[in-house]
């Protein structure tokens, strides 16, 4: 267990900064290179365990994604209604728990790989990139990002899946909460569900 | 969504109940005309709250474990020939959808599709038509509803049916009616053919319910969600109008 951790560092040293993205890499490139770091977790997923693949992840999906972005819009108009602190602490358990869901869910692997089919650029800072995931069986769920850019760096801001946008289905989920319960519950779910994928690895 | 009912069998008295009950229905359909984009989506949320969670109760106590058996018992190649004739005996309901939404090439296809896995697939237990090029579509009498212009009207839970809507709801007694099974009359074939056709749909939902208790912090949202959203994929077919949530103003 300790021995595959100074493995792991070590590598870890090795490879990032040779496969972190340059400043101006366009959308394609970005979520290549982030589907790229998700096939590597699941190659390495049982060697690397939860917290292996946590780590591996987290500085990958802070780059790719504008998580302090998801997450104010994915509580809608209520944004305007937080103090300073609560953005802060809202920005900063979301992300975490946006690095944990991939840590969970991207845990086995059995060729799959993945497949870019197009881009489109809606304006000068907004783009779609269509992709396939392709199953070891021959099935496929499209996988379209959609990306925005922020000085000079294209971020994913949402992903949606055969049709079905993550940023709509959080959005839904969050106002709806903070509509019922308010901020503190809104909070104390999104680290129950970190809490829940730490211990829960599903083997 | 393609679920296969468990078939209202039966003669005369029946039959004509059903086509009252669709012709109302389909009327009903009319109120649902609320437009894309509205806020309240879900009216009835309490009413709703109450039957999803009646629904989640009820799956685990009954369809659950059976679902699971299946999967664990059944080889795989067997589940999908089952999966296969299911869908090829709902499969009627898409040509005539293709059809009502003025699809009449798909529905050339479709027909040929429906053809060649009755016959050559031997009764729809093999999906020779994809292998030969045919794709699988999916249609149902809700998309048409939308494709003709209806939006989806409030949300609702169905008891034991699940999420559906005021514009969808019409679609089920619709896909009920054009299912071959539905005109036969042996109970003896239809109980043990419907039963499997809902264990056979619970059993395609197993890995979408884990997923659903896995992500979701409101399982309830979620669905409800999800669902709409997916509604709006299928009407489109794969190819909807984009929500831009950044016009929104940022400071």
């Amino acid at each position: 267990m300790f021995r595959s951790r100074i493995v792991f560092m070590v590598l870890a040293l090795v490879i990032l900064p040779a496969t972190s993205v340059a400043q101006q890499d366009g959308p394609i490139a970005v979520v290549e290179h982030f589907q790229d770091i998700l096939i590597e977790v699941m190659k390495n997923a049982r060697q690397w365990d939860y917290e292996g693949r946590y780590e591996r992840l987290a500085p990958v999906v802070r780059q790719t994604h504008d998580l302090p972005i998801i997450a104010r819009v994915a509580v809608g108009r209520y944004w305007g209604q937080f103090t300073e602190e609560q953005k802060k602490l809202l920005v900063d358990t979301f992300s975490e728990l946006s690095i944990a869901t991939y840590a969970f869910r991207f845990d086995s692997y059995s060729d799959q790989t993945f497949k870019t089919r197009s881009e489109e650029r809606l304006n000068n800072d907004q783009a779609v990139v269509q992709t396939l995931f392709v199953e070891s069986d021959g099935d496929t769920r499209r996988f379209d990002y959609m990306l925005r850019r922020t000085d000079e760096d294209w971020r994913i801001v949402n992903i949606i899946v055969d049709g079905v946008s993550d940023l709509a289905l959080k959005r839904a989920e969050y106002t709806s909460i903070l509509r019922r319960e308010g901020f503190d519950s809104l909070i104390t779910r999104l680290e129950e569900k970190i809490a829940q994928y730490s211990q829960q690895d599903s083997s | 969504m393609n679920e296969q009912l468990p078939p209202i069998h039966g003669q005369g008295m029946q039959k004509v109940a059903l086509a009252i009950f669709l012709a109302i229905v389909v009327s009903i359909s009319g109120c649902a005309t609320t437009p894309q984009g509205e806020q309240n989506v879900d009216p009835f949320e309490t009413v709703n709250r109450g039957f999803f969670q009646f629904n989640r109760d009820f799956d685990r106590a009954f369809l659950e474990p059976v679902a699971d058996a299946y999967v664990e018992v059944t080889p795989r190649p067997v589940r999908a020939s089952v999966s296969n004739f299911f869908d090829n005996l709902g499969y009627l309901n898409v040509i005539l959808n293709d059809f009502l939404q003025g699809k009449a090439r798909q529905g050339f296809w479709d027909t040929s599709r429906f053809v060649l896995n009755s016959t050559v697939g031997l009764a729809g237990l093999f999906d020779v038509a994809t292998a030969m090029g045919l794709e699988e579509h999916n249609e149902d009498f809700g998309q048409t509803l939308g494709v003709w212009g209806a939006g989806s009207g409030p949300y609702l839970v169905l008891p034991l049916l699940g999420p559906s809507t005021v514009r969808d709801a019409p679609g089920i007694p619709v896909t009920a009616v054009t299912s071959p099974l539905f005109y036969v009359d042996q109970a003896a074939v239809t109980v043990p053919v419907g039963g499997l056709g809902v264990v056979d749909a619970r059993a395609r939902q197993v890995g979408a319910f884990q997923f659903i208790e896995e992500a979701a912090l409101d399982p309830y949202v979620f669905t409800r969600e999800a669902y709409l959203q997916r509604r709006i994929f299928l009407i489109y077919d794969g190819n909807p109008p984009r929500p831009d949530f950044f016009e929104e103003e940022f400071e």
